[in-house]
């Protein structure tokens, strides 16, 4: 699985240096206009962190695509690797991707957006806060990308053609996350209780709707039945994604 | 004598189209079989489902024992006829991948394939021309120790030069406890290496057998007995 990570990161290594310098120079650029654009500044900045984690999050996609449809799939799945050791390894190497995208894009919109470097910024930073919010993106990252894949793959699987499967998969994805939509608000509105981690202890005085974490007043929570429904969501949506690849897939 | 390869009743269908119609095959190790057959009969579909990268729609094949998967993959040495090759690779990449992920690749086979088929270490994969990626292809593929060699049109798209070239690699780099299975339609080229033939035709096997046995139960070779079958 690391060596398919190590290949996957070489194969991607100029595309993700090519947005890192995109992002970093027309910052700079930003940042010489800070005090004639005044607000265009900040919106302009976070118009391009955004911009740049939605290119480097749809590539990550393109090269799922691109091993279903086109001839590298021969290079991939003639690999003696189990379906579990594809799917891992495209999710970390996905993540890993993100993540230096959004990290570099982050890091240059504060630049862009803080008047000064204060050391205060790091003496303030709490790190449960910060172990929270990786732990919180980490999970929406893999979440979302093995919703996706999962639809690829049955997609590919269940009809045949580039243009159909690829149009199934997206018709699967609507449904899919529709659905998941509509079981989440039942769950979060039947089991309210949230877990909060500040304190270790469980209050159902908020419902959340739709999402497993939040932070409000200091405070960090989880909805109980809400993460154990996505927990069971992405294990299934994994186990399922893996074995199509290993006993279903056929490449064209 | 052992066989690596079984397969009963294959069958392989796309919605309304019968690409495979219950194909029976054993080869046999030691042994290079020719799988002969036009455009359409089924002798790709055939090789990918031994490769396992299609999934048959009824019936069973068998490698080493085993139905496709993670293991038979391991043994299985397949050359697709398409460019499958990362277009961000060199030459020498090409093989390191190979390299790390099969244990049966050697590297040094492979750096003396590479010189027999004049191939420049650092050239760039998108760089070479049809018949340079062929080798190219051939170089990675001979240079495991498999147990089952499956190529697909290993001729295709190269020039008679290169044909001898490759066929002599084929032929010098073949060791008898492994077997293989080729397809190609420059039967007249490659017969000479065939130790077994099965014509396939409309995902069928119509016949099979000993090349010599058939050349001389038939009088003719096996490039006219193909265009005998077929005609």
């Amino acid at each position: 699985m690391f060596k398919l990570i190590k290949y996957e990161l070489r194969a991607n290594f100029l595309k993700i240096i090519g947005i890192c310098v995109i992002v970093i120079i027309a910052n700079l650029f930003l940042m010489t206009k800070k005090g004639s654009w005044e607000l265009a500044v900040p919106a302009l900045s976070s118009i391009l962190l955004f911009v740049a984690v939605t290119v480097i999050f749809t590539s990550s996609l393109n090269i799922m695509s691109k091993y279903l449809y086109e001839d590298s799939g021969y290079l991939l799945f003639t690999l003696p690797q189990s379906g579990v050791s594809i799917l891992s390894s495209r999710l970390i190497t996905a993540l890993i991707q993100i993540s230096i995208v959004a990290g570099v894009s982050s890091l240059m919109f504060y630049l862009n957006v803080t008047e000064e470097i204060s050391s205060l910024f790091f003496k303030n930073i709490k790190p449960g806060l910060v172990i929270y919010n990786i732990f919180n993106y980490i999970c929406l990252v893999i979440y979302g990308l093995t919703i996706i894949y999962f639809c690829m793959v049955i997609g590919k699987v269940a009809l045949k053609g580039k243009k159909l499967g690829k149009l199934g998969s997206f018709i699967i994805f609507v449904i899919l996350v529709i659905a998941l939509g509509w079981v989440s608000v039942k769950i979060t509105t039947l089991l309210p209780q949230n877990f909060d981690l500040s304190t270790f202890k469980i209050n159902s005085n908020e419902v959340i709707i739709n999402s497993d974490f939040t932070i409000s007043a200091g405070k960090y929570e989880f909805n109980i039945a809400q993460s154990i429904l996505d927990i069971i969501t992405f294990a299934g949506l994994f186990m399922s994604t893996s074995y199509l690849i290993d006993k279903k897939l056929d490449l064209s | 004598m052992d066989n690596i390869l079984i397969s009963q009743k294959i069958c392989k269908s796309y919605l309304n189209k019968k690409a495979l119609q219950g194909v029976d095959l054993e080869i046999a190790t030691g042994k290079i079989v020719g799988l002969l057959g036009p455009n359409g009969s089924g002798k790709t579909t055939f090789l990918k489902i031994a490769a396992g990268i299609l999934h048959p729609s009824k019936g069973e094949i068998l490698i080493d024992g085993q139905k496709p998967g993670v293991y038979t993959k391991s043994i299985v040495s397949y050359l697709p006829d398409n460019e499958y090759l990362l277009k961000w690779m060199k030459v020498k990449d090409a093989v390191k991948y190979f390299k790390d992920f099969y244990s049966d690749f050697d590297e040094k086979k492979a750096k003396e394939l590479l010189t027999f088929m004049d191939l420049d270490e650092d050239s760039s994969v998108k760089s070479l021309s049809k018949g340079m990626k062929e080798k190219l292809k051939l170089t990675l593929v001979l240079s495991r120790n498999a147990k089952l060699y499956i190529l697909d049109e290993p001729l295709g798209g190269v020039d008679p030069t290169a044909r001898e070239k490759i066929l002599n690699a084929i032929v010098s780099n073949f060791s008898a406890n492994s077997s293989m299975i080729i397809t190609t339609h420059l039967v007249n080229d490659i017969e000479r290496i065939f130790d077994d033939v099965a014509f396939i035709s409309g995902g069928e096997i119509v016949l099979k057998g000993n090349a010599e046995e058939l050349r001389m139960e038939r009088k003719m070779s096996i490039d006219e007995l193909y265009r005998e079958v077929f005609k």
